[in-house]
């Protein structure tokens, strides 16, 4: 079917408008970030800087500089705390999503942990940091690593569940049947074929591990375990504001998640897809 | 009951919460036999196949396989291979991966797997296949494969699953062959489900014939084809089927009386010299007749003693190339008469019709069990 000259216009203006409303902020923390400082102070806004200026990522790099030093050590954390509760999460979330799809694992206990995340972190605070107080684990990577890890599970057991339930039946059933264990079946059988699917399940996660603000807000105090959300508050908190440092390290924070996503984009779209789509 | 069955199924029972699936399935299978499972969709004959598999449990009975109680076992403790309708090949192993997936399983030395896999892969005619994987196959290429994984381990028993359904007409019947010839090589015990009546009388040194969960008659083609125990049997087995018709029947002293109404009042009358008068209730009594089409023919193919003629009313002719099907009216059914292919016969026409007695059987009207 043609469109006509109307219906394509109406159909660009609206792809315009959604790009506008999702990458705008993104762009403009872009150009925030590499404004002069007294372009973005002004009233009203100079909305193109009237000069490039990209001192902030140069400090940002520099562990010499006290910025550098801060950015840094939270960029090392994220990643250790995010891919550490990724990993965690994947290696319990497979076996355990395997028996509730196929060793009849009682549905029961799988909404039970689902329930865990309906509940507020808020409500988990309390407990949480008096334990960890007593066992002296505050302000420390691993804390992170187990709260995340915990936090994640039970919607990774549920994703790598539905993508399991769609896998063909008949393939392990022929594997057990040339007498392969469970494991050798899982691994050899299943994993290849839930590829996709584990690959989607690891980039949310860490997506979702790499974004937590409050629980590292409250369990860690100092550069050797402060996360990158809790770090860019910190930017944002000091006596004298420099939006242009904040958005910088935005800039910057947004990086290694959006190079995971490009690095998996084939599987993750295949992953995305499978559970509605059989076969 | 053989001497030693490789496979022995006793009061098998199996139940899904109240509704009871199989009932009371007593089977005893010789080593090298080809017994094929038939029966229509829902009759329980995959069910009981994934029982003997081990993938399904069972409610009660036992399982005997090559002498061993396996009622219980695991599906990979039984030494059994099997050949899904859904060929259930390894997607992202190579073809030659598949095959050797059980003696990989079994850590067989690497030169010995390749060497039996590359056996297997001959006598399947799929050597040049070995590297590709399941996706770049056709459909009959991977039920070869599916196939080879099965024989390369040289299991006590083989189960087949509807294997040739998901195949297109033409192949599905050249399989069929291939399948026939494995077992003839190889002499290996088969187990295979099927819906295909045909499938079953060609491939099947015994077939079970199935309904409701209840095994109808165990018996070879011959048997199942010529002497059907019930009604259901004779009607499902047989393309086109045996023909069923109400008659009377009276029993005399040089044999017994039959007579079949025809359309407009008229009844078609003959007497029956083979069968025992004995089997039939005393006194003129309604039963079913049944006689396979080719029992019902023009003259030019009809021979022997037992013949009779009487003349019928061609109600459809159906002309397909070997022979000539016709319709008649016969005992309250379409009784479909095989006549040879050049027969001078129109749709209308009164023509005579030889009925071979020698090959008749008699079901109750009721109950439909053989008399």
């Amino acid at each position: 079917m043609r469109r006509s000259l109307l219906q394509s216009a109406l159909v660009y203006l609206c792809a315009l408008v959604l790009a506008v409303f999702t990458a705008g902020p993104l762009l403009w923390l872009a150009v925030m970030s590499v404004s002069m400082p007294t372009d973005l102070t002004e009233v009203p806004l100079h909305w193109i800087p009237s000069d490039l200026d990209f001192s902030r990522y140069g400090a940002l790099l520099d562990v010499a500089d006290g910025s550098g030093r801060r950015f840094l050590s939270a960029l090392r954390n994220s990643i250790l705390t995010a891919g550490g509760a990724t990993a965690i999460a994947l290696l319990v979330a497979i076996p355990a999503a395997y028996s509730f799809s196929r060793r009849k694992a009682s549905m029961v206990l799988l909404f039970a942990f689902l329930a865990t995340i309906m509940m507020p972190p808020i409500t988990y605070i309390l407990p949480l940091y008096s334990a960890f107080s007593s066992l002296g684990l505050l302000n420390k990577t691993i804390t992170l690593v187990i709260v995340y890890a915990a936090m994640l599970l039970p919607f990774a057991i549920w994703l790598m569940k539905a993508n399991i339930d769609v896998l063909p039946v008949e393939v392990e059933q022929a594997a057990l049947m040339e007498g392969a264990s469970t494991a050798f079946t899982l691994r050899k059988v299943v994993l290849p074929l839930a590829l996709p699917a584990i690959a989607a399940t690891a980039m949310l996660s860490f997506l979702v591990a790499w974004d937590e603000f409050f629980y590292a807000l409250i369990f860690t105090n100092d550069l050797s375990a402060k996360t990158l959300p809790v770090a860019i508050a910190d930017f944002a908190a000091g006596r004298v504001t420099d939006y242009g440092v904040i958005a910088s390290v935005g800039v910057m924070a947004t990086l290694p998640p959006a190079i995971l996503a490009i690095a998996f984009q084939k599987f993750i779209v295949s992953g995305l897809v499978a559970g509605s789509v059989k076969g | 009951m053989p001497e030693n069955p490789i496979l022995c199924i006793d009061k098998l029972q199996k139940t899904y919460g109240d509704a009871p699936i199989l009932k009371d399935i007593a089977i005893s299978m010789d080593p090298g036999e080809f017994l094929v499972l038939v029966g229509p969709s829902g009759c329980g004959k995959s069910t009981l196949l994934n029982c003997i598999s081990g993938l399904t449990d069972i409610s009660s009975g036992s399982i005997t396989i090559a002498g061993r109680d396996r009622t219980h076992a695991e599906p990979a403790d039984r030494d059994i291979a099997m050949v899904f309708q859904s060929y259930a090949l390894f997607p992202n192993m190579s073809v030659e991966r598949n095959i050797g997936f059980g003696l990989e399983v079994r850590k067989v030395p690497e030169p010995e797997k390749k060497s039996k896999v590359a056996d297997v892969a001959k006598l399947l005619k799929i050597e040049h296949l070995l590297q590709r994987k399941p996706a770049e196959l056709s459909g009959g290429q991977r039920q070869r494969v599916a196939m080879g994984r099965a024989l390369v381990r040289d299991p006590e028993l083989f189960l087949f699953d509807e294997p040739l359904s998901n195949l297109d007409a033409k192949l599905r019947v050249s399989m069929r062959t291939e399948i026939k010839r494995i077992h003839q090589t190889t002499g290996a015990s088969i187990v295979y489900v099927t819906h295909d009546q045909i499938e079953a009388m060609t491939l099947a040194t015994r077939i079970v014939v199935m309904k409701d969960g209840v095994i109808q008659q165990i018996g070879t083609p011959n048997e199942i084809y010529n002497r059907p125990v019930n009604a259901f049997v004779a009607d499902f087995m047989g393309a086109p089927s045996m023909n069923l018709m109400k008659g009377t029947a009276t029993r005399q002293a040089d044999g017994i009386r039959l007579e079949i109404p025809a359309p407009q009042g008229s009844t078609i009358e003959l007497t029956d010299h083979d069968t025992d008068p004995d089997r039939l209730p005393a006194g003129p009594a309604e039963v079913l007749i049944g006689l396979r089409p080719e029992a019902m023919t023009d003259r030019a193919r009809a021979d022997g003693r037992s013949v009779q003629v009487a003349d019928c009313v061609l109600d459809v002719v159906e002309p397909a190339g070997a022979d000539t099907y016709a319709v008649v009216h016969l005992g309250g059914t379409e009784a479909i008469v095989r006549l040879s292919a050049d027969a001078p016969v129109a749709a209308g026409q009164m023509t005579p019709i030889a009925f071979d007695l020698s090959r008749i059987s008699y079901f109750d009207v009721s109950s439909g069990t053989r008399l």
